[in-house]
């Protein structure tokens, strides 16, 4: 591996007669040349750029480090370009100037591996086509085409939960080519209605987002006096998602629906509203907040219990909203969308230190709106999962003269319910839930030349009424589903 | 002895792994080159692998068992859904706090695949020679395997195939299986082993485990 101030040289000799402007520069002002714009400039200027679709580029793109800062080639040859120029009301045109180079010395220029999805700073990060099939006839698979066997075994395998029998294989072979597609999508909308793609895998493709901890939740061992110490019911949270992402629901409702979902007695869906109290002898597991404020799967008693617990300025909760909901991580410097001003350190934690300061520009905003919102009050347990206006001001020092703004994906916004229903319009919403789905079916998440059908698949969304199932349908159409 | 008709039985497995069906030379027995390098190869070649659930529903549906009839690890639980869930690929968010799936196989998984099918054929296999036979419907338990050719034999083979890889077998992958009716000795094996033998190889195949 070479040093990456190889990177920086290479990158830099290309540009002489910047070097010592460079050196001048990043010596005096080092930390000052970290730029968390720089991501959302990038997209603006390439948004047709696959890594710009419904998510945006990370530092990485430009640096090997932001703190220490340090640049790849592809950074360095950008820095260069902007000959000491303000940053922002020129990065636009450098980034333009410097398409035609190669800064990685990889073969492909700066503008190529934009449009393909690879790292111009980067030699390692390349993409190689798939090779054409070569040889005789494969007398079991369709190859280099979409083989319809393959994907009806793999639509009953990954949504029914089993193999196609032997009658159905059959069948299914003695039919024609048209016959055939419309048998993968007959056979994909009887398993959506399945027990074990409602109740087995589209659970399991939410645990990571409820985080469900036995011993806090409804079937805890735990007891003191006889009193069980449930404190949330994640199983609210489970069936909500089950419910949205099933029956061709609208699933942006994940993060704006004000209602609850339970079961009854024949297992069939049942819509609850208004408040849901706690059960006897336990602290929690009901649904307490007020209707109002209810933002789907962000204010369920269980995702304010264990995201916000103790915090007065929530962090928690919103980095695993950003994360879970529109795939964007921000410890992986992922969705950094700055705000001016920010972050404000309301509460005096030493975020708004530089090293901080490029993620909680972007954090802290969004984490003001679920403040009032409480956790774990150890004086009040009856009130996890409330929504308390004065909670805030009682929390933190400075909160009324401060008054801070709520912003999300650049947008301002008045309450955590408008800051979810942004979120649930979002092109990131839409990626995410494809992207769930994608990994799930196809086994990775989408690589170069999947991308442009996955971007088909997803950006359909809204004109499929943000239907999972019919995403499902779209998804196993593609080649990265059916071809082996 | 058994350990000996286990390694014999791994050799239609890697057969079949080779994902040829009619390539072989047809001489059967031998792991001599199918001819599977010459066909086109998978351009992505990104096969997915049955997880706990879809293995154990899989052997559920071909060997008609129950949910707790395909495997418990000495009593104490679901080898699928309790015990070797993680090695098998599935997440365990309550207990452990995986609430992901690992994302690739681990060092024991081949180990529990082989355990989860022997079970399932062992159980099933079991079921048959103590009561109606449901799969193995072909054969005599009191007897020996039937031998290579015979109609008992296709006739098991051909259930197997069906029920399992929901396809019929290639003549030479019923002539591979043959190894399984006779041990080292060239002598028959019993009814059972041979139920028991021919489920698991073809339980293990990449075929099966792979999709």
């Amino acid at each position: 591996m070479q040093a990456p101030t190889v990177f920086i040289v290479r990158a830099l000799s290309r540009h002489l007669g910047c070097l010592l402007a460079f050196a001048g520069v990043s010596l005096a002002t080092t930390e000052a040349w970290a730029r968390p714009t720089g991501p959302r400039a990038f997209c603006e200027t390439y948004a047709d750029a696959p890594e710009c679709m419904g998510r945006s580029i990370t530092c990485n793109k430009c640096h090997l480090s932001t703190q220490p800062v340090a640049w790849n080639a592809y950074g360095g040859a950008l820095f260069a370009a902007l000959k000491g120029a303000e940053f922002d009301a020129n990065v636009a045109s450098a980034l333009r100037s410097i398409e035609d180079e190669d800064s990685d010395g990889d073969g492909l220029s700066n503008r190529e591996e934009i449009a393909l999805g690879t790292d111009p700073g980067d030699p390692l990060s390349q993409w190689m086509p798939r090779p054409t099939p070569e040889g005789a006839e494969n007398p079991s698979f369709a190859i280099g085409e979409y083989d319809p066997a393959f994907a009806y075994k793999r639509v009953r395998l990954l949504f029914c939960g089993a193999s196609p029998s032997y009658e159905q294989t059959k069948k299914f072979a003695e039919q024609g080519g048209g016959a055939q597609l419309e048998a993968i999508h007959d056979a994909l909308a009887e398993c959506l209605e399945s027990d074990f793609w409602i109740d087995e895998a589209l659970a399991s493709l939410a645990h990571p987002k409820i985080r469900p901890v036995k011993a806090l939740g409804p079937d805890t061992d735990v007891l003191i006096s006889g009193y069980k110490i449930t404190l949330a019911d994640y199983q609210w949270d489970y069936r909500l998602w089950q419910y949205l992402l099933s029956g061709d629901r609208d699933a942006r409702e994940l993060l704006t629906a004000q209602y609850h979902i339970n079961r009854d007695d024949a297992g069939n869906w049942k819509k609850v509203d208004g408040i849901i109290s706690n059960p006897p002898m336990g602290f929690g597991g009901g649904q307490l907040l007020a209707p109002e404020h209810r933002a789907g799967m962000l204010t369920t008693q269980w995702n304010l219990l264990l995201n916000i617990m103790f915090a007065a300025v929530p962090r928690v909760a919103a980095g695993h909203a950003y994360r879970e909901y529109l795939g964007l991580d921000l410890s992986l410097n992922q969705g950094i969308k700055p705000v001016a001003g920010e972050p404000l350190d309301i509460d005096a934690k030493g975020v708004d230190a530089a090293a901080c300061a490029q993620c909680h520009s972007t954090l802290d905003p969004l984490s003001y709106a679920f403040a009032y919102y409480e956790g774990i009050d150890l004086k009040h347990l009856n009130r996890t999962g409330t929504y308390r206006l004065e909670r805030p001001a009682e929390r933190i020092p400075g909160w009324d003269e401060a008054q801070p703004e709520f912003v999300v994906l650049d947008t301002k916004v008045d309450s955590l319910v408008d800051l979810a229903r942004e979120m649930s319009q979002s092109r990131e919403f839409q990626r995410n839930l494809a992207n769930v789905f994608f990994v799930y079916a196809i086994g990775h998440e989408p690589v170069p030349d999947e991308l442009e059908e996955f971007d088909a698949v997803w950006t359909a969304m809204p004109a499929d009424g943000y239907s999972a199932n019919r995403l499902l349908h779209r998804l196993v159409d593609t080649d990265a589903f059916g071809i082996p | 002895m058994i350990t000996r008709i286990l390694l014999h039985s791994l050799l239609p497995a890697l057969v079949l792994a080779s994902g040829c069906r009619d390539g072989g030379s047809g001489d059967g027995g031998t792991t001599e080159d199918t001819g599977s390098d010459e066909v086109r190869q998978a351009q992505r070649g990104e096969l997915q692998w049955k997880r706990n659930a879809a293995l154990q529903r899989d052997l559920m549906r071909a060997l008609e068992l129950p949910e707790d009839g395909v495997c418990n690890e000495l009593g104490r639980g679901s080898c699928t859904r309790e015990i070797h869930h993680i090695a098998l690929g599935a997440a365990d968010p309550l207990r452990i706090g995986l609430y992901e799936p690992l994302p690739d196989t681990l060092v024991s998984t081949p180990i529990v695949l082989d355990r989860v099918v022997m079970s399932a054929c062992v159980n099933r296999a079991n079921l048959d020679q103590g009561g109606a036979p449901v799969v193995f419907t072909d054969l005599d338990f009191g007897a020996q395997a039937p031998a290579e050719g015979d109609d008992a034999f296709t006739a098991t083979v051909t259930t197997l195939y069906r029920r399992l890889l929901s396809r019929d077998p290639e003549p030479h992958e019923l002539t591979t299986l043959g190894g399984l009716a006779v041990d080292d000795a060239g002598k028959p094996v019993s009814a059972h082993d041979f139920a028991v033998l021919t489920c698991f190889a073809i339980g293990t195949s990449s075929e099966f485990l792979f999709f």
